[in-house]
């Protein structure tokens, strides 16, 4: 039978599919060997079984649908959005053998939420789950925030022809070099170098605070991982609370802040560009939204004498709210204290600050401090447009990387990015409402997830309805890949079903 | 030199540009406790 273009097409999607699926199968091994080091060798079986299972059906796509021709645009964005489900299925797998999860869709869901650094989890038994499991948990979510595609173009040379389809699918969009896969190992060379110091930082506090030299090791390791990735999972059911620690803390803060950050202003600041940190859209917007929101919530938070000191006011308050607003999600207080506690202009900042999120082409979520910016510089335009005569052209510059002049396109962009966040964030609190929870709660999660922060107020548990936990499972893997690659998957299969139907 | 080569040029040197990340954050940090700190001030003489 001859194979028709829609086929070639779908091969060639499967194909890349699969090979991403193959590298993600090695990373089974790093949980593995850390469980045979431990001791854990019930749990060795499990990732060397799950590495097997994964390895074998990877291959097996990439062998069977490998028709020599060379990934387009389409390809990389189709790719970009299915691999991500076809990740997100085979890596609950190791999670499931543990015996730690109700059912296989709860699975799935810490493995997206992992993925796409959001931290929100359905575990069960947190605080006794082994050093394997916990090694898989942080180890995702650390590939997650650099994108398993960027991992992928990173390790396969052969990628490069439609590798930037790949990469923008992904939710990233800045080329740090004019090779995207350079652009894809200088983006994992950064994230290692902060690796080292930031283990090397959490794991001296980790000392400092009692913990036992290879426990102290393995949390500033688990916990660096999930900050400089602003994912938000810990190894401990009381998140950083458990610590009780000023000191871990401020090194988790000075982490998530520097992981919430643009990969192209990393590279900068590493080349010597030090002032693009001061003077670029992205990082301004940010510090203007987050000393605005630490105002409100401050103010909400003094109105109702929640925290009555400084230290309180900071280790909670504003920990929480920079937490929220680089989406990291790591938490000093307890889920239920946010309901009944804070009131609901504290709450209310968390939120905007959850929805806004950290920068474009960093391991945050949110619709973007970068979109911010241009949406304002565009309002401000405008504005001056209606002051000044109608033959006068008024243009806008912005500094992002360089002086640029803003375009009617790059104002569409982000305002077309930031309604659908907004969309797919109202479908959310409207699902949270119809599962029976209160408005307030259902509009809090939903911003957590749709802007993968991972902070709960206490609605995100085993036993919500399975409808909700797939609501927040679209809304976390929409969110994280900025619907381009979603829209471009949903009309990948729709035109090849189409097709195959005629 | 050409783009390609011009785009290979190496990251370092790092540590100064790893300082300044660090000391960005930290003064974000530093003007958040200031934020607090006014919210405190206020809060006692009101």
């Amino acid at each position: 039978m001859k194979a028709t273009s829609e086929w070639r097409d779908l091969e060639i999607v499967l194909h890349y599919t699969g090979k991403i699926l193959i590298g993600f199968s090695f990373l089974c091994l790093i949980p593995a060997v850390t469980s045979l080091l431990f001791g854990e060798y019930a749990v060795a079986v499990d990732f060397f079984l799950s590495f097997g299972a994964i390895l074998t059906v990877g291959g097996t796509m990439a062998a069977l649908c490998a028709n020599g021709r060379r990934p387009g645009w389409m390809h990389g964005m189709a790719t970009a959005g299915i691999s991500w489900i076809v990740a997100t299925v085979a890596a609950a797998l190791p999670y499931w053998l543990s015996g730690h999860y109700l059912s296989y869709l709860d699975a799935m869901f810490d493995v997206m939420s992992g993925l796409t650094t959001t931290g929100l989890t359905l575990i069960q038994d947190l605080d006794h789950v082994s050093v394997g499991i916990n090694m898989w948990r942080h180890l995702l979510t650390f590939v997650g925030g650099q994108g398993i595609i960027v991992l992928a173009l990173a390790l396969f040379s052969d990628t490069t022809g439609g590798g930037y389809g790949f990469y923008v699918g992904e939710g990233k969009d800045e080329r740090l070099f004019p090779s995207v896969m350079h652009t894809a190992k200088a983006i994992w060379r950064i994230s290692l170098l902060y690796l080292v110091i930031g283990t090397g930082a959490l794991w001296l506090a980790g000392i400092a605070i009692g913990l036992t030299p290879v426990r102290a090791f393995l949390h500033g390791l688990w916990i660096y991982m999930a900050d400089w990735s602003t994912g938000g999972f810990a190894p401990m059911s009381q998140n950083v609370l458990y610590y009780h620690s000023a000191l871990y803390e401020a090194l988790t803060f000075i982490f998530f802040m520097v992981g919430s950050f643009n990969f192209a202003l990393h590279a900068a600041v590493l080349r010597g560009n030090r002032r693009e940190l001061l003077k670029n859209i992205e990082t301004i917007s940010f510090g203007t939204t987050l000393s605005l929101l630490t105002m409100l919530a401050c103010w909400g938070l003094m109105k109702l004498h929640v925290y009555p000191d400084l230290i309180a006011l900071v280790r909670k308050g504003f920990y929480q709210l920079a937490s929220a607003h680089t989406t990291t999600g790591f938490m000093t207080i307890y889920p239920r204290q946010f309901a009944k506690e804070w009131g609901d202009v504290a709450i209310l900042a968390v939120i905007l600050a959850m929805a806004i999120g950290g920068s474009a082409c960093s391991t945050a979520g949110g619709f973007k401090g970068l979109r911010v910016g241009i949406l304002f510089k565009a309002i401000i335009q405008d504005t001056k447009r209606l002051l000044r005569p109608t033959s006068s052209i008024v243009v806008q510059k912005y500094e992002y990387h360089g002086t640029r002049i803003l375009s009617e396109q790059q104002v569409r962009s982000a305002a077309l990015i930031v309604l659908m966040y907004v969309g797919i964030f109202a479908f959310a609190s409207v699902a949270g409402c119809l599962a029976g929870f209160p408005l307030l709660e259902s509009v809090f999660e939903a911003a957590s997830v749709t802007g993968n922060v991972g902070l709960s107020i206490g609605v995100t548990t085993a036993s919500i309805p399975v409808g909700l936990k797939l609501v927040y499972i679209f809304n976390m893997w929409a969110g994280r890949l900025e619907f381009m690659a979603i829209l471009a998957s949903f009309g990948f299969l729709g035109s090849f079903f189409k097709k195959r139907k005629v | 030199m050409n783009g390609h080569s011009a785009g290979r040029k190496s990251l370092s040197p790092i540590l100064p540009g790893v300082l300044a990340e660090i000391a960005f954050a930290i003064v974000l940090g530093l003007a958040g406790i200031l934020i607090c700190a006014v919210a405190i001030w206020i809060a006692g003489i009101s």
